[in-house]
């Protein structure tokens, strides 16, 4: 009995019940306050702003927006703050050396310079010099990058395959013919060029031919006379359209009749031809895997884009009440 | 640059900028001259310097690739057509390169400017790196901007054949080396070999023929000193077919030139040429570099395309008198001096600015769009660095 009471008189034992109550005050309203939230005061587009923003538009465009063009200059300089003050409620600012960069050039500017730099940058603030365009323009970048986050989700084949099959127009291999061809120079035949082309077709249609008696049917040029794998894009932009359109009606082995181009006349024989495909995606995994990682980035950016506009509320005046209230725009603190 | 600094090849001075430098001040072209447009604002000129410096020093650290660029702000690249050129400029709608300002021979987006150039490389496969490697081993050439094609080789080994045979390229690799190399020298002269095809065009718009092949080759003589010289290798005044050493050659067809009003092809030219050439000037104990040129017939300078579409013609004067006068009125004038009292009016497609630049004769209406090959260099036996 009298250990307990000795111990129920110890000032160590009252320490820590005194410790548990407050403890467990504290817990209790912390968990009832709401979670800490800055204020975020409403972002407003004067009036002035937008004209600025339509004047700049026509000076790039030509043309004055249009009614749907001038809604998107407004929502994007809206869309520009959300993200800059957002920025700053996250200090990216902080320890930026773009940012320090910036505002020691804007002391330099003004004439003051030549001390410590963490002293500058202080007086700089101090000044209201971070309130710049430049930074403005620099943290909604990096806010934006901030949003896409590289997803930490893996990419398999499975999402490879997926992807592919949703964009398949884009990764569509077009048609290609391998051939080879004997060339005549209208420079070298003149006006026996149809002659000479009918009896080369016919030596050629008579013999098997090997690549040496080839070369030396034909006329000089300066691409090879084996065409590997060329689409008809490539075709016509080498021979002309009309020469792409004839070779790719062309049967497969044999020699066809003579085909124009701005060069001359040219005896064609398909070797191969491979029809319009969707490549294997082994041939386009990393063109894949980087397209996907852009449009993860793309969701994401967008997810957050949304998410911070339902934080603030938006007014964007009508450029035409210009003068009529206009409110500066201001950034929040 | 005919004039400056001595040199005589009058091809040379071709779609110069007179602007001393980027960002520079005008220069009329009377008053052009080797301090404002400094020798080494030429390719060639840097060429021999580098074989000279290999001459004195053992190394050339100017073993240039030839290649071709635009500089557009457009975001096109290879966008370097001439009637292209004459509707969007450098800036497109940005600048006022699309207003008649571009006719300006003093702006710097002005009437000196064109569309740019291309570069080819002769790459194994179109793939970014087959194509690298083609830029790092020189096997290049630039153009002005049209899409001719051309082949150079040089070699001990080359035949005097090779412009018999369909296989030029194969040819040209085995018995020798294409564009952008080297050859040590064996003491006997080497063989060089071009063959060329015009540029195709595209649907609704044939290219240009070509009009001659060139080499030209850079020196260094028996003093010390740097020299060059252009030699006709094929086309041109030589005529047509290919050229074989002891070949004849057939007359050259009459060129007509081209249809400034349409600026349609006349129809003139070579589709393809091909030479096996040999330099008569030879001697093996000399550094040498030699290029190829490829000259296309006359085509319409962007410009001309450019006062077509305004409808100037500079063959009648700029607009017609409004009179009360019966004796002046509907009478052609160049101001309204000329008629009597009246007023020149000028016709409402085209200002009297645009008029006045279109048919100054500043630039030419015209313009021989080109190829240049890189250069194969020659060094004598044990000079090599």
């Amino acid at each position: 009995v009298t250990a307990l009471r000795r111990a129920t008189l110890s000032p160590l034992l009252h320490f820590a019940l005194l410790g548990g109550v407050l403890f467990a005050g504290r817990s209790i309203l912390e968990a009832r306050r709401a979670p800490a939230s800055p204020a975020r005061e409403p972002i407003s587009i004067s009036a002035e702003r937008m004209r600025a923003l339509e004047d700049s538009f026509k000076d790039q465009w030509g043309t004055a927006p249009s009614a749907a063009q001038r809604k998107a200059l407004g929502e994007q300089a809206a869309q520009e703050e959300t993200l800059y003050r957002e920025a700053r409620v996250l200090q990216l600012d902080l320890e930026d050396g773009s940012v320090r960069r910036r505002l020691l050039e804007k002391m330099h500017a003004v004439g003051v310079g030549g001390r410590n730099e963490d002293e500058l940058v202080r007086r700089a603030i101090a000044l209201g010099f971070d309130d710049d365009a430049v930074i403005r323009r620099l943290l909604a970048e990096k806010m934006r990058l901030v949003l896409e986050r590289p997803s930490t989700e893996p990419i398999g084949d499975a999402e490879l395959t997926a992807y592919l099959e949703r964009h398949a127009a884009e990764f569509r291999k077009p048609a290609t013919v391998s051939l080879t061809q004997v060339f005549l120079a209208e420079e070298s035949h003149r006006d026996a060029l149809a002659a000479d082309a009918a009896r080369t077709l016919r030596a050629l249609r008579a013999e098997d031919v090997s690549a040496e008696r080839i070369a030396a049917l034909s006329d000089p040029a300066p691409i090879d006379s084996r065409l590997r794998a060329y689409t008809f894009l490539q075709l016509q932009g080498r021979f002309g359209k009309s020469f792409a359109e004839r070779v790719f009606t062309l049967e497969i082995g044999s020699w066809s009749e003579p085909i124009a181009s701005p060069y001359g006349l040219h005896l064609v024989r398909v070797d191969e031809r491979r029809d319009e495909r969707l490549p294997d995606l082994a041939e386009v995994r990393s063109a894949l895997r980087g397209a996907l990682e852009k449009e993860r980035a793309r969701e994401n950016l967008a997810r957050g884009l949304a998410r911070l506009r339902s934080l603030y509320e938006i007014r964007i005046e009508d450029p035409a009440q210009a003068g009529v209230g206009a409110i500066a725009l201001q950034a929040a603190r | 640059m005919p004039g400056a600094w001595g040199a005589t090849d009058e091809q040379c001075s071709f779609e110069n900028m007179n602007f001393s430098r980027l960002g520079g001040f005008w220069i009329a072209p009377e008053d052009v001259n080797a301090d404002n447009l400094p020798p080494n604002a030429y390719v060639r000129n840097t060429l021999k310097n580098g074989i000279q410096y290999e001459s004195e020093h053992g190394v050339n650290p100017f073993k240039l690739g030839f290649v071709g660029g635009l500089d557009n702000h457009n975001g096109t690249p290879g966008h370097s057509e001439e009637i292209d050129y004459a509707r969007h400029g450098a800036h497109g709608l940005q600048s006022f390169s699309v207003s008649s300002q571009i006719l300006n021979e003093k702006y710097y987006l002005g009437l000196e400017t064109n569309g740019g150039g291309l570069t080819a490389a002769w790459a194994e496969e179109n793939s970014r790196d087959a194509i690298f490697e083609a830029l790092a081993r020189r096997e290049t050439f630039a153009t002005s901007g049209t899409r001719p094609t051309v082949r150079f080789f040089g070699g001990f080994g080359l035949s005097p054949d090779m412009c018999r045979r369909g296989d030029f390229a194969a040819q040209g690799y085995a018995g020798g080396v294409p564009m952008g190399s080297t050859l040590e020298g064996t003491g006997a002269a080497p063989r060089f070999a071009v063959s060329a095809w015009m540029d195709p065009g595209w649907p609704n718009h044939p290219g240009t023929k070509l009009d001659r092949v060139q080499v030209i080759k850079g020196w260094i003589d028996a003093n010390g000193e740097a020299q060059e010289k252009v030699f006709e290798v094929a086309g041109g005044d030589l005529g047509t077919g290919p050229l074989v050493p002891g070949q004849k050659p057939l007359p050259p067809i009459a060129v007509a030139p081209v249809n400034l009003k349409t600026c349609e092809p006349s129809g003139g030219g070579h589709p393809s040429l091909c030479a096996v050439w040999q330099d008569p000037e030879f001697d093996p104990a000399q550094r040498a570099f030699y290029y190829a040129r490829v000259l296309e017939e006359p085509s319409c300078r962007w410009n001309q395309y450019y006062c077509n579409a305004r409808g100037v013609d500079c063959s009648r004067p700029l607009g017609i008198c409004g009179s009360t006068d019966p004796a002046f009125n509907d009478k052609g004038c160049n101001s309204n001096a000329e008629c009597g009292g009246g007023v020149c009016e000028t016709p409402i497609s085209y200002t009297p600015f645009e008029y006045q630049q279109c048919c100054s004769g500043l630039v030419p209406q015209t313009v021989q769009q080109r190829a240049w090959t890189s250069p194969i260099w020659y060094s004598p036996t044990g000079g090599a660095s």
